[in-house]
C-alpha cells in the first residue's frame, strides 16, 4: 500500500531514513514544480534518483533539499528499481546530503549579505529585507520594518505560485506595490525572498534593472551551485 | 457569454461591463475584469480568456494578494496599484478602496496606454450612481481571504505578523 503524504508534515530525511531502516524495496516519488523527483530503494539501500534532469547522487542530494511537495512511497519490485547509479550506504548519503544542505544554508546567507551591501549602495533604496522562505530575516537594514515586510513576502511568493499555476502564465519574477510615493519590490529567487522599498524616482528603469540585477544573484543560492562551489573549495 | 451567480454583479451593477470595455480595445490587454474584496466577479470581459471557475480562482487569488499588499500601507494613503510581472505577461491590480480593477497584458502591450485607459474607467466607475452606492459600504476587516483554514497553519504565521 502506498505511503502518502506532504513534505511540510514529514521531511525528506525522515521519509529516506524509515524506507532504509525497513528495508523497503519502493520507489519515493515527489511532486515538485520543478517536475517529479524520484528515489529509489533496493532492500533498503538507495540505488537511484532522479530529479530536474540529474541522475545519481547529485539528484538525490537535490532531492534531500525539497521542503515542499506531496510525496508518495509505492512498493517496487527489483527489476523496476533500474539501473544502479549510486553505491554509497544509506548512512554516508544522508550524512553527506545533510553537509551539502548545510553549505548551501551558508552560502545562502553569504549571497544575502553580498546582496545587501549592494542594496545599502543604492540610494533609491530606503529598506530592504532578504528572509528565508519561512520569513526568518537573514539580511536588513531596517529591523523593525523587516518582520512584516518579510511576512509579506513569503505570502506574496505563495500568491505569485498560485495564480501562475491557475493560469499559465508562466513563472511570477516579482511583484509591486507602488502607493504613497514608494515603490515596493517583492521576489521570490533561488529559496530566498526578497522585499526592496525605493522612493519612487521619475524613471524607473534603472530600479527594475537592479531588481533584475539582485534576482539573478540570488537565483544563484540554487543548492547544485553552491555544492559544485563546495567542491571547488575542497 | 452566460454568467452564474458566482460572477453577476446585483443587477442595477450590470451597466459596469459596458464601463470597462475600453479596456478590451488596448493592444496587448488580454483581460480584464472588476472583483469586490470578497474576491466576486462583478464584471469582466465579454469574451474573456479564463473559464469561469478559473475567473473566480483568480480574482480570489487577486483580491488575497491585494489584501497582503494593503496591510503594508494604511488605507488613507494615496491609491495603491499593484503589479505581477510573470514571465510572459503583466497583471495590473488597482485598488479601488472596496473593489479591485484587474487588467493583463501581453509583454507586448503599451502599458502607459493601458494605465492611462484604465485611469478613465476608473472615473467613469466614480461617476456612475449604482457603482458609489454598492461601494462607499465599509469595506470591511483585511484579511477576510487570508484565514487560517484558506492558508494553512504554517503560512498564518506570515498572515499574523502582518496584523
Amino acid at each position: 500500500m502506498a505511503l502518502v503524504g506532504d513534505l511540510k508534515d514529514l521531511n525528506i530525511a525522515t521519509i529516506v531514513q524509515l524506507n532504509c531502516v525497513e528495508k523497503n524495496t519502493a520507489q519515493l516519488t515527489v511532486t515538485t514544480r520543478k517536475g517529479p523527483a524520484a528515489i529509489f530503494f533496493n532492500k533498503g539501500e538507495i540505488v537511484d534518483a532522479k530529479f530536474a534532469g540529474e541522475r545519481g547522487q547529485d539528484a538525490l542530494y537535490r532531492i534531500l533539499s525539497l521542503t515542499e511537495g506531496e510525496f508518495r512511497v509505492t512498493p517496487i519490485t527489483p527489476p523496476e528499481a533500474g539501473e544502479r547509479t549510486i553505491f554509497t550506504s544509506w548512512e554516508g548519503l544522508l550524512l553527506e546530503g545533510m553537509r551539502v544542505i548545510d553549505e548551501a544554508e551558508k552560502g545562502k546567507t553569504r549571497i544575502a549579505q553580498s546582496v545587501g551591501k549592494e542594496l545599502d549602495n543604492t540610494p533609491e533604496v530606503e529598506c530592504y529585507v532578504i528572509a528565508s522562505k519561512k520569513g526568518e530575516v537573514i539580511v536588513t537594514n531596517r529591523a523593525e520594518q523587516a518582520e512584516k515586510l518579510a511576512a509579506a513576502a513569503v505570502l506574496l511568493a505563495w500568491k505569485g505560485q498560485e495564480i501562475s499555476s491557475r493560469t499559465a502564465l508562466g513563472e511570477m519574477c516579482f511583484s509591486t506595490l507602488l502607493a504613497k510615493k514608494r515603490l515596493t519590490f517583492f521576489m521570490n529567487c533561488g529559496g530566498l525572498v526578497a522585499a526592496i522599498v525605493a522612493g519612487k524616482p521619475a524613471v524607473s528603469e534603472p530600479l527594475y534593472a537592479l531588481v533584475d540585477n539582485i534576482r539573478e544573484k540570488l537565483k544563484y543560492c540554487e543548492l547544485m551551485h553552491l555544492r559544485h562551489e563546495a567542491e571547488v573549495a575542497r | 457569454m452566460a454568467l452564474d451567480a458566482k460572477t453577476l454583479a446585483p443587477k442595477k451593477l450590470r451597466g459596469l461591463t459596458e464601463i470597462l470595455s475600453p479596456l478590451g480595445e488596448v493592444n496587448g490587454v488580454q483581460d480584464y475584469l472588476l472583483a469586490d474584496r470578497h474576491g466576486r466577479i462583478l464584471a469582466r470581459k465579454p469574451d474573456s480568456l479564463w473559464k469561469e471557475e478559473i475567473a473566480v480562482a483568480w480574482a480570489r487569488d487577486v483580491v488575497q494578494a491585494a489584501e497582503i499588499f494593503a496591510s503594508l500601507s494604511p488605507a488613507d494613503s494615496d491609491e495603491r496599484v499593484f503589479h505581477f510581472r510573470f514571465e510572459g505577461a503583466v497583471l495590473l491590480v488597482w485598488d479601488l478602496g472596496s473593489a479591485f480593477l484587474l487588467a493583463l497584458c501581453s509583454d507586448e502591450a503599451n502599458l502607459s496606454i493601458a494605465r492611462m485607459t484604465a485611469n478613465v474607467v476608473k472615473e467613469e466607475l466614480k461617476k456612475d450612481k449604482q457603482f458609489r452606492m454598492y461601494f462607499d459600504r465599509p469595506a470591511g476587516s483585511h484579511f477576510t481571504l487570508l484565514a487560517k483554514e484558506a492558508v494553512g497553519s504554517e503560512l498564518y504565521k506570515c498572515v499574523e505578523a502582518l496584523k
